[in-house]
């Protein structure tokens, strides 16, 4: 092994220089450059879309630069594949994982790399074994990889990295998946790799996390690297400004950056209690294995009111708002929208003026093959300005479109852009567009925020909260507890399917939510 | 494309994935033509190798090739008769391909199309003016070929059956009911009068043919090359223009999606199966009512099959699916002449059009970037990417030690 002797701490490992990479219609890096030295964790931050990942696409081998020069330990290198890549001893783990479920741990992390024809199980396994243990992950190398959580499951791409290249690891976005623990422990090993004297790269927009653990922080803009700062030297503040590229005003978001100290606009807000606009009565849902995931959910949300279900994922959150999506069916229940019992299926719902942003995106919020105008139509595909006699009519359909795309303020070049080349945030501002510009009685909103920049977050609330404000019943549904407690008048507590009451949001105690949240029975303060 | 320009993403099969080749299609709409033509003309290379191998003369049997095909006007009567039956069963694998369902059932579709037509023709005959039973027996073909698509489609919605595996059981269904049919008289065998009276239909009267464009003349074009083509310019409308062709791209985009804005996917699934169905259905009577005028048990050899390699050749577009299908029709109809005249074996001749059909669809799928072919890497380096070439040589002068 000669990682270890490889460089000393503080020693330049890479460096990229005047990095330049054009996608059709964007400039996606202008000129960036970048340095990171081995035996550090470094920090890239910058909102979606500012090139983060795709600098590192361009070190790591998934991209070639259009112009610029990469340099590995101080020499020219040219990095055709990730196997190029690993062979310098650089590695990257995406986002999305590439893990084969049915396979061990071992023999996923193995994958690729086996040395030779014949597997020697044995030999495997205490090869990987011996990795995790060097890196201090916590992993059964044995264990099937569909039987792990998506922490564990985090891992297993962390060691599949580290045994292809050990000199520097890029982890893209690794905290978005991730519990508050499972956030820790990653950082724990992180500085456990830095510790054995490889450098470590985290693409994140999350400020915070970054302070936490990093040892220096770049910022990008606009495909621009700004500024290297020392943690020691900066504060949040001035990372944030130069982050978004003005002051990060709103006082909520600014606390979920941790710039201030959470305020909620909420809490100020003085209402009279209404007769509700949207009542769930008793929804139940099972799995196809008949496994109970959500037991007789009952909420009532007022008009103008945002009610919040806070929960730890996975608590059946994503079948109570596919039931209200009309996506999964309920075993039980009702839903009453203004005295009206809704039919519980999607047109039904949709009529009845239920809109949702669900939590997954790409798998029910927009269809990516298709293009932005499509995104955007097709739920009006029986809305007689569009459609005549089941032809789409092309003109009117693109004026809709693209009066919503300057009225959601969508960044596209045009609206026949494929929805897959918009950024994550333009792609929930076209999902917003979609369902807020239809009659708004009721919205559920699932993690809406999940993944998106900073820009694109406030743009994404400041819709619901007008939605709010026109009148609508609002359903909010998240796992990040300051993103609620500034958002809602009241919360509910999900857990193992079970929704409590919901209690006002100055009376939901941070005990009396954990408690709620790690279902402890008779939680009554 | 005829159509979706505009409404539509209704690009095909290469969409830009993130693949090298899928990005380099997307960039320079070219390629989509240059490769299938590369993989055309690497196969008939091929080709000439295993001819030269068997002592073949390459001027005589690509001469009767082109002959066959071009040549005449005789010639391009059978090319463009056999890339009308293709052609309906290469828009058949478009339309559900689109809606990401991969149907494999054209062969049989067609031969129950075929099978629905002949009894429809011959059961009219003399009891309808043929200016009805004509257009009465197309439609029959079309609604036997959508009923075995449905059947498919069905059996997919109701018991989650796998329309690929669906299909290509009910294609020997399909086949095996024709052979049936034409071996029992009760059904459509023709008057059994001596021994030698063959299991297949009563021939099909003259009028109630598909009229030829030049009757008396020396090309047998039928109009079922009109209808094909009708139908290119319909299912690239519906693909790119209507509701329904935004429903079935949405389908094969995100399910979840088409479900949620108010489609009915079980339905939409069979009515899909259904159209491409009806789409192969109707290359049965082009062939029994245009160029055989009776069933028979053999009445297709593998038309169905080619179908889906000339819709995978062009790229999954109904007008790229036509162009395909006409190259192979011509093929077809060239390796006929190049049997009789050249003296290459019959089954020879179908070896290369294996070879053909093979590399030219190997190229198309390459290029949805889903396998790193030696294809999709000549492509690459076709592509004259100056930068890379500048990389290299740089690469080559500076950082060698």
């Amino acid at each position: 092994m000669t990682d270890d002797t490889a460089s000393g701490a503080g020693a330049p490992l890479a460096e990229l220089r005047g990095i330049t990479k054009r996608f059709p219609g964007v400039l996606a890096n202008d000129g960036a450059d970048f340095r990171v030295t081995s035996g550090s964790i470094h920090g890239l931050l910058g909102e979606n879309g500012a090139g983060k990942s795709t600098l590192m696409s361009i070190l790591c081998g998934l991209y070639q630069p259009d112009g610029g020069s990469v340099l590995v330990d101080g020499r020219p290198a040219t990095i055709r594949s990730p196997r190029d890549a690993a062979a310098l001893g650089l590695g990257i783990v995406q986002q999305h994982f590439a893990l084969v479920p049915n396979l061990t741990v071992a023999e996923n992390v193995i994958l690729g790399v086996e040395g030779s024809a014949v597997l020697r199980p044995r030999q495997i396994l205490d090869r990987v074994r011996q990795l995790c243990s060097r890196y201090r992950l916590d992993l059964d190398a044995s264990a099937t990889v569909s039987d792990l959580s998506v922490g564990q499951r985090q891992r297993v791409e962390l060691a599949k990295t580290l045994i292809r290249s050990r000199r520097l690891l890029v982890l893209d976005e690794p905290t978005t998946v991730l519990t508050q623990s499972e956030v820790e422990q990653l950082f724990e090993t992180l500085r456990e790799i830095a510790h054995h004297g490889s450098g470590v790269v985290i693409i994140t927009h999350k400020l915070d996390e970054l302070l936490a653990v990093c040892d220096d922080i770049t910022v990008m803009r606009a495909g621009r690297t700004l500024a290297t700062h020392r943690v020691g030297d900066t504060s949040a503040a001035e990372l944030a400004t130069e982050m978004v590229g003005r002051e990060v005003s709103v006082p909520w978001l600014a606390a979920t950056l941790g710039v201030s100290e959470a305020r909620s606009d909420s809490a100020e807000r003085r209402r009279e209690v209404l007769a509700p606009r949207l009542s769930v009565r008793g929804i139940s849902v099972r799995d196809r294995h008949g496994v109970l995931r959500v037991d007789e959910a009952s909420v009532d949300v007022g008009a103008g009111e945002i009610v919040g279900i806070a929960g730890v994922e996975g608590n059946g959150q994503r079948e109570l708002v596919g039931v209200l999506a009309g996506i999964v069916a309920a075993a039980a229940g009702t839903v009453v929208v203004d005295t009206e019992t809704v039919r519980l299926d999607s047109q039904g719902l949709r009529s009845a003026g239920i809109r949702v942003i669900t939590e997954d995106r790409h798998q029910s919020g927009v269809v990516l093959d298709m293009t932005l105008l499509e995104n955007l139509i097709c739920d009006r595909l029986s809305d007689r300005q569009i459609v005549r006699r089941r032809v789409i009519r092309r003109r009117e359909a693109a004026r809709l479109a693209d009066r919503l795309t300057a009225e959601y303020e969508i960044k596209a070049p045009h609206c026949h852009t494929p929805m897959r080349n918009l950024s994550g945030g333009n792609q929930q501002r076209a999902v917003l567009a979609r369902e807020l510009s239809a009659p708004t009685a009721v919205l559920i909103a699932a993690q809406p925020t999940r993944g998106l920049d900073i820009g694109a977050t406030a743009d994404v609330v400041e819709r619901i909260l007008q939605a709010r404000d026109s009148g609508a019943a609002v359903l909010y549904v998240s796992s990040d507890l300051a993103e609620l407690r500034a958002l809602c008048d009241r919360v509910a507590v999900l857990n193992a399917g079970r929704l409590t009451e919901a209690r006002p949001t100055v009376e939901a105690t941070s005990q009396w939510l954990g408690a709620a949240m790690s279902g402890v029975t008779g939680a009554s303060q | 494309m005829a159509g979706g320009r505009h409404v539509g993403s209704d690009g095909g099969l290469a969409v830009s994935d993130g693949s090298t080749a899928g990005k380099i299609a997307a960039r320079i709409p070219a390629a989509r033509i240059l490769v299938p033509v590369a993989g055309a003309l690497s196969g008939l290379i091929l080709s000439a190798v295993l001819l030269l191998a068997l002592g073949k003369s390459l001027p005589d049997a690509y001469g009767a090739l082109w002959d066959g095909s071009v040549g005449s006007a005789f010639a391009w009567g059978n090319t463009l008769n056999k890339g009308a039956a293709l052609a309906f069963c290469a828009l058949s694998f478009v339309v559900c391909f689109r809606a990401r369902l991969v149907s494999v059932g054209q062969e049989g579709q067609l031969y129950v199309g075929a099978m629905a037509s002949t009894a429809t023709v011959l059961a009219f005959d003399g009891v309808v003016p043929a200016a009805l039973a004509v257009p009465l027996a197309v439609a029959a073909g079309g609604a036997g070929g959508a009923l075995w698509g449905a059947l498919a489609g069905l059996l997919k919605v109701r018991f989650g059956v796998n329309e690929t595996i669906s299909t290509l059981l009910l294609n020997f269904v399909a086949i095996y009911l024709v052979g049936y049919s034409v071996q029992v008289e009760a059904l459509l065998r023709q008057e059994i009068t001596n021994i030698a009276t063959e299991p297949q239909s009563r021939a099909v009267p003259e009028p109630l043919r598909l009229p030829q464009f030049d009757p008396d003349g020396a090309s047998q074009a039928h109009a079922g090359v009109l209808i094909a083509l009708a139908m290119v310019v319909v299912v690239a409308f519906i693909l790119g223009r209507t509701v329904l062709g935004f429903r079935i791209r949405q389908l094969g985009g995100n399910p979840t999606m088409a479900a949620r804005t108010g489609a009915q996917p079980d339905w939409l699934t069979i009515k899909i199966m259904a159209i491409s169905g009806a789409l192969a259905g109707l290359a049965g009577p082009s062939l029994v009512l245009g160029e055989q005028f009776r069933l028979r048990a053999d009445i297709s050899d593998g038309i169905g099959f080619n179908g889906i390699a000339a819709a995978l050749m062009g790229s999954g577009t109904p007008v790229g699916a036509a162009v395909s299908s006409l190259f192979l029709g011509g093929l077809k109809a060239g390796g006929n002449l190049m049997e009789i005249r050249a003296d290459v074996n019959a089954f020879i001749v179908l070896v290369i059009q294996g070879i053909v059909i093979v590399l030219v669809a190997a190229g198309a799928i390459s290029m949805r970037g889903e396998s790193r072919s030696i294809l999709k890497q000549a492509v690459t380096t076709l592509r004259l990417d100056r930068r890379r070439a500048e990389e290299l040589t740089e690469d080559a002068a500076g950082s060698r030690p």
